[in-house]
């Protein structure tokens, strides 16, 4: 996992909820790498698999009531529980954002599987030790917390 | 004003139905979920449409796909297709202009975005 692929991921995630949701997300403290183990996410997460001239996956994490705000802004209406619009708005953003990194990263051919969307407490997901996350803490100043991270290798 | 919006996102699909209804009131919008329900729906309505705004990235039949099996279709031959893709990846881009794409709209969008592709398919 090259720290270089960072800022693809970054700047697609704030272009992104900036056209589409009208908010504009920040970096909200250190980029952390797990190597393995155990890694604790918020309550909604949707991940999507990379393929074409890499292997890995991007996932996007954040509080359930952050994701409500967040896709309700997309669809410009507002969510007030978890429903089909929530979990489909969620990985279209991902699906979003996933896609403009890759267009960042044009050498690298990446190519994107469908996304996944899953919700619930105390969710934790598990890092192999050949299969490094990077996690990138970021925020909306206007809602809260959430994560982008990564785990990617040239093929 | 008659379109067919090929997405598997109901969100996306949303979105752009409301585009539309702001550029012509009385738009006439047909969904389909994947490009398989979207050649289906295209033959029901004897392929007429003012365009077609088709998604990439989808399950059962990709963007691409339905693209490539709507231009070999002598009823669908010519007809408008707007491809909206979150890979702009330029060849990908070059890919679908070459397979018969009218236009193209990279994700993500502002609504005067989409506006822009679609005057530009009209007014040619």
């Amino acid at each position: 996992m090259k720290i270089e692929y960072v800022n693809p991921f970054v700047e697609a995630a704030v272009t992104t909820f900036k056209s589409m949701c009208r908010v504009e997300p920040v970096r909200d403290g250190k980029l952390e790498l797990r190597e393995a183990g155990f890694i604790n996410t918020y309550e909604l997460i949707g991940v999507i698999g990379l393929t074409g001239g890499v292997k890995g996956a991007v996932l996007m994490t954040m509080d359930l009531n952050v994701g409500m705000k967040a896709v309700g802004a997309f669809l410009m209406d507002e969510i007030k529980e978890p429903n089909t619009d929530l979990m489909d708005g969620f990985g279209e953003l991902l699906n979003i954002i996933a896609g403009a990194a890759a267009a960042k990263l044009e050498g690298l051919h990446v190519s994107l599987a469908l996304p996944t969307v899953v919700i619930g407490q105390n969710q934790q997901m598990h890092a192999k030790q050949s299969n490094p996350w990077l996690l990138i803490p970021m925020k909306f100043p206007e809602w809260g917390k959430f994560n982008i991270e990564v785990s990617m290798e040239e093929v | 004003m008659k379109v067919l919006l090929i997405d598997d996102s109901s969100t996306m699909r949303k979105i752009q139905r409301r585009v539309l209804t702001e550029i012509d009131p009385a738009v006439d919008v047909i969904e389909a979920g994947n490009g398989k329900e979207g050649l289906d729906r295209l033959k029901e309505n004897n392929y007429d449409f003012t365009f077609v705004l088709c998604d990439i990235n989808m399950p059962e039949m990709n963007g691409m796909e339905t693209l490539k099996a709507i231009r070999s279709i002598p009823e669908s031959i010519k007809l408008p297709v707007i491809m909206c893709t979150s890979v702009a990846e330029k060849n990908q881009v070059m890919e679908a202009i070459k397979a018969g794409a009218t236009n193209y709209l990279v994700k993500p969008f502002q609504p005067e975005d989409l506006k822009n592709k679609i005057s530009a398919v009209l007014n040619k």
